[in-house]
């Protein structure tokens, strides 16, 4: 196998593996929180480290052939099939590494000063090794087994970061919502998986790795299951799981309630590296889609609905957290549209800048949400430009960066996916995209415009944050602005060698900073008016709630998809747990089976047990009985 | 009302063998009914003599000595039996003071 | 005349055997059923003797009407007994379900026997010889005649060990 057994590999993912290890179980007794927090975040920059020196032999390599491998061990062997636990760097994984490994590393410095005080302080940088752990395995796996496992993994790490302060049921909830609805979307990805693996056992490939499994590809389109090809199958499966992992519709519900975590673990897990794991897996397994383009279809247009949805729901938020939890699960969708639409290195492109600016939008939230002791409402917010000046700098780069405005790297990444989009022919969902691009400006700017304009409305005292917080923010915000150019320059041609060179119209470009400008425009208008139209005391919300009432109270509640899913589905389900419980668990499998059994048993023992009476001349009448009977047996036997 | 009886020096195997069964029976009647432990014992003995009795009867028809030593040995075992018996009698009469076999009751449920 | 004489002496003492044996089972005092039993087993002796069983009917007496109701007579004498017990009347159920066992047995081991019922036994017979039956008690019989010895070794020691008062 070419490009086999390239050690380094390897190093990436140990040295995560051992903060966990260390900070679990050393962390409270022995360190303290400074050693913590520098053990935890040193190890992610060892992975950065190494990700970067791979990343170097990885180019010395001609265009055509860059692979690196390294196997580590083999983890299943059933015969003529084998898995093993192999590494694979490719352009793909690289990229993936290094923005996973470097923002994570920008991460855990600011966390430092974030979760400065927490009782759970190194358990919480365990979890977030845990987390780059999975993580690493999950873009550096050869294999979709392994995949999977890391897929589990970060599953995992999320469920224990969102619910880290678990004595708050809250919380705790959100942490298993996200969890339980990932599940539903494990299930279609497993289904896909076992489907894959049969129809490649089918045809004799018995090997996983992805690149068996891209040279065999046409064996998937050439079978069928059930009546339904089954490449198309596999792709749409393997989707759902996207879609649980990555919060599209329809299992995107437990994004927005995952903000209960600290915002350190929103900004790394739910913006920056989780959630893009389900757009990594469709670029990985793209050949499978490039078999079956009805697959991309269904990806296209659940990209577009979402994105789209998503964005009409931020716009009526008032939770910082949750503005921006909306808007990832829309950007989101906009990777999905890349994908769907067959440019997966645009979907890529998106995720790395994407990356940076909602990294660090999420953590200058964290940090006014620190500043502020805790509060999280925009409308008791306002005025901070004056009092974190830092703060504000640093996230009105990142409103530049997310509405698209050049030279910014939103803007870069947006722009190539409508234009992807628009000369893949589906023009309703250019459309719809251009629309959701401006809605993004609209509230994002609003977000801005509430927390950091006008006056303060709130009553606590508002103090900008520490150095160990600002500084990642800095160069998150460095990497928002240059990022787009450096990377529309060297990652496309990077991540697909051999694509011809993009020719950008100029008309696409014009229309798409037309709409961010729109949106921002109408969000000063409508917000800023609001603000500087008198009213200040009472504050509530005017215009757009006032004008249509029942519409804002509509997109308020999220369209109530919640409250739809616990009448439809959760409350049957519980309804019927309960049934279950009661009727044949209690009733059947207790009362009747188990007590039923000893009772049957009690009751025979007390029936044969009156025969022993004590009494001699009973037993002896019993005796002669018997003897009577035994006779009487052998004399039949012996006439009849 | 002499020649009723038979004038042969025989009689029939049936009678002896019924008369062993009939004394073996109102043995175990008596074990069964009577409520004396001692008087228990004897209805035992009754029944072995019963027993002995048909195995005299089956000595003589087919003629065989065989029986008849099996005879003797139920004696020694009848014998041994009573003695041990009896003593345990007396025993249960000092302890309990009654010799109604309805009071051992020990072995009840 | 001596055929007949000697039926007559069988249907006789048959008649004393049942009698002897209703009185066992029927009588109220305790001694009264012992001295009944003791005529049964010395008209069954009788009983031997007539039909060639000499040295069982001998030893008939010895044994069991000498020594087996000497010990019963002491035992009753022993325990006071000789009254009959204050007992409630027996209940019908049990006098019937006694009685039908003791019919059923008696029935049912009078058909099983009715294989054999051609035969006669002849009254006052040629004995068979004390040394033909010493002869299969010694050689044919020898180890049921240990176990036997030891029978009655286990019998008396249990007896002697039962009648201490203190072990």
């Amino acid at each position: 196998m070419e490009g086999n057994f390239y050690p380094l590999l390897k190093w990436m993912i140990l040295p995560p593996l051992a903060g966990f290890v260390l900070n679990g179980l050393l962390g409270k007794k022995f360190l303290s929180e400074r050693a913590g927090g520098i053990l935890g975040s040193l190890a992610v920059l060892l992975s950065f480290v190494f990700a970067l020196l791979s990343l170097s032999d990885l180019l010395n390599l001609p265009a055509a052939d860059r692979l690196l491998r390294d196997t580590l061990f083999t983890w299943i062997s059933a015969g003529p099939f084998t898995v093993d636990f192999a590494l694979r760097l490719d352009p793909l994984s690289a990229v993936m590494a290094l923005v996973v490994s470097g923002v994570s590393f920008l991460i855990h410095v600011y966390s430092i000063g974030y979760m400065h005080g927490d009782k759970g302080f190194h358990k919480y940088f365990s979890y977030l090794n845990f987390f780059v752990f999975f993580m690493l395995v999950l873009v550096l796996a050869d294999n979709p087994v392994l995949m999977f496992v890391g897929w589990e993994g970060v599953g995992l790490a999320s469920y224990l970061l969102i619910g880290f302060w678990y004595e708050d049921p809250e919380k705790a909830s959100a942490g298993k919502k996200a969890f339980i609805t990932n599940r539903i979307g494990d299930a279609g990805f497993l289904a896909g998986l076992m489907l894959l693996a049969a129809v490649m056992h089918a045809g004799g490939v018995y090997a996983l790795d992805f690149s068996t499994l891209s040279a065999n590809a046409q064996l998937a389109a050439g079978a069928s299951f059930a009546g339904v090809n089954a490449a198309f199958l596999i792709g749409v499966l393997l989707f759902v799981g996207a879609t649980g992992k990555s919060a599209q519709f329809p299992l995107y519900v437990w994004l927005p309630d995952a903000m209960a975590g600290p915002t350190p673990v929103s900004a790394l897990i739910h913006a920056a590296t989780m959630v893009t794991a389900g757009v990594y897996m469709l670029a990985r397994m793209f050949f499978l889609y490039e078999a079956a383009p009805a697959a991309l279809d269904v990806v296209l247009v659940t990209g577009c609905f979402t994105a789209f949805l998503a964005a009409v729901i931020a716009v009526a938020q008032r939770d910082i957290k949750k503005v921006l939890a909306y808007s990832t699960v829309s950007q989101l969708g906009f990777m999905f549209m890349a994908v769907g639409a067959g440019a997966w290195a645009a979907g890529v492109f998106h995720l790395t800048t994407h990356a940076f600016f909602k990294a660090l939008l999420f953590l200058a939230a964290g940090s006014v949400i620190h500043g502020l002791s805790g509060e999280q409402d925009l409308f008791k917010m306002g005025g901070l430009r004056k009092h974190m000046r830092t703060t504000f700098i640093l996230t009105a780069t990142g409103w530049l960066a997310l509405s698209g405005v050049p030279p910014l790297a939103g803007f870069y990444s947006k722009d190539l996916i409508l234009e992807k989009v628009f000369t893949s022919g589906a023009g309703f969902v250019w459309l719809t995209g251009l629309l959701t691009a401006a809605l993004t400006a609209y509230y994002i700017s609003r977000l801005l415009i509430l927390a950091f304009m006008d006056n303060y409305r709130g009553r606590e005292h508002a103090h900008e944050s520490p150095a160990v917080m600002t500084v990642p923010m800095g160069l998150l915000a460095a990497l928002s602005v240059v990022g787009g150019m450096a990377g529309a320059a060297w990652l496309l041609p990077f991540l697909q060698p051999g694509a011809p060179p993009e020719h950008h119209s100029a008309l696409m470009i014009a229309i798409s900073v037309a709409a961010a400008a729109a949106g921002i425009i109408a969000a000063f208008l409508i917000t800023g008016r609001r603000i500087g139209g008198g009213h200040h005391a009472a504050w509530c919300p005017r215009s757009l709630a006032a004008a249509w009432p029942r519409l804002h109270r509509l997109v308020y509640n999220k369209f109530y998809v919640d409250e739809i899913y616990e009448a439809l589905l959760l409350k049957p389900l519980a309804r019927f747990a309960d049934w279950t419980f009661r009727v044949p668990d209690s009733k059947v499998i207790d009362g009747a089976l188990v007590n039923g059994t000893a009772r049957l048993f009690m009751s025979l023992g007390r029936t044969l047990g009156a025969a022993q009476t004590g009494n001699a001349q009973f037993y002896a009448i019993v005796f002669m009985a018997g003897l009577c009977l035994l006779l009487a047996a052998v004399l039949a036997g012996y006439y009849l | 009302m002499i020649h009723f009886l038979p004038l042969t020096d025989s009689v029939p195997l049936a009678h002896i063998v019924g008369l062993g069964v009939a004394v073996f029976a109102a043995g175990a009647f008596g074990f069964l009914v009577r409520r004396n432990l001692i008087v228990l014992l004897m209805c035992v003995e009754l029944m072995l003599n019963g027993a002995n009795i048909v195995l005299v009867a089956f000595s003589r028809a087919p003629a065989s000595p065989d029986p008849q030593v099996w005879v003797i040995f139920m004696f020694a075992v009848a014998a041994a039996e009573a003695g041990v018996g009896l003593a345990l009698a007396v025993l249960i009469w000092r302890r309990l003071g009654t010799l109604d076999i309805d009071a051992l009751k020990g072995l009840r449920g | 005349m001596r055929p007949l004489l000697l039926t007559a002496a069988f249907y006789l003492l048959s008649g004393a055997i049942l009698a002897g044996a209703a009185g066992t089972v029927l009588l109220r005092r305790p001694l009264y059923c012992a001295l009944s039993l003791l005529f049964t087993l010395l008209a069954t002796s009788a009983l031997y003797i007539l039909l060639g069983a000499e040295l069982a009917g001998l030893l008939q007496i010895i044994v069991y009407a000498g020594a087996v109701m000497a010990l019963f007579i002491l035992a009753i004498h022993m325990t006071g007994q000789d009254e009959p017990l204050k007992t409630p009347p027996l209940p019908r159920l049990l006098l019937m379900a006694a009685g039908a066992a003791a019919a059923g047995l008696f029935g049912l081991l009078m058909l099983a026997a009715t294989r054999f019922f051609i035969a006669f036994v002849k009254l006052a017979p040629e004995p068979y010889s004390v040394a033909e039956q010493a002869g299969l008690i010694f050689g044919r019989y020898t180890p049921q005649f240990e176990l036997l010895s030891l029978l009655v070794l286990a019998g008396i020691a249990g007896a002697v060990v039962a009648a201490k008062k203190k072990l």
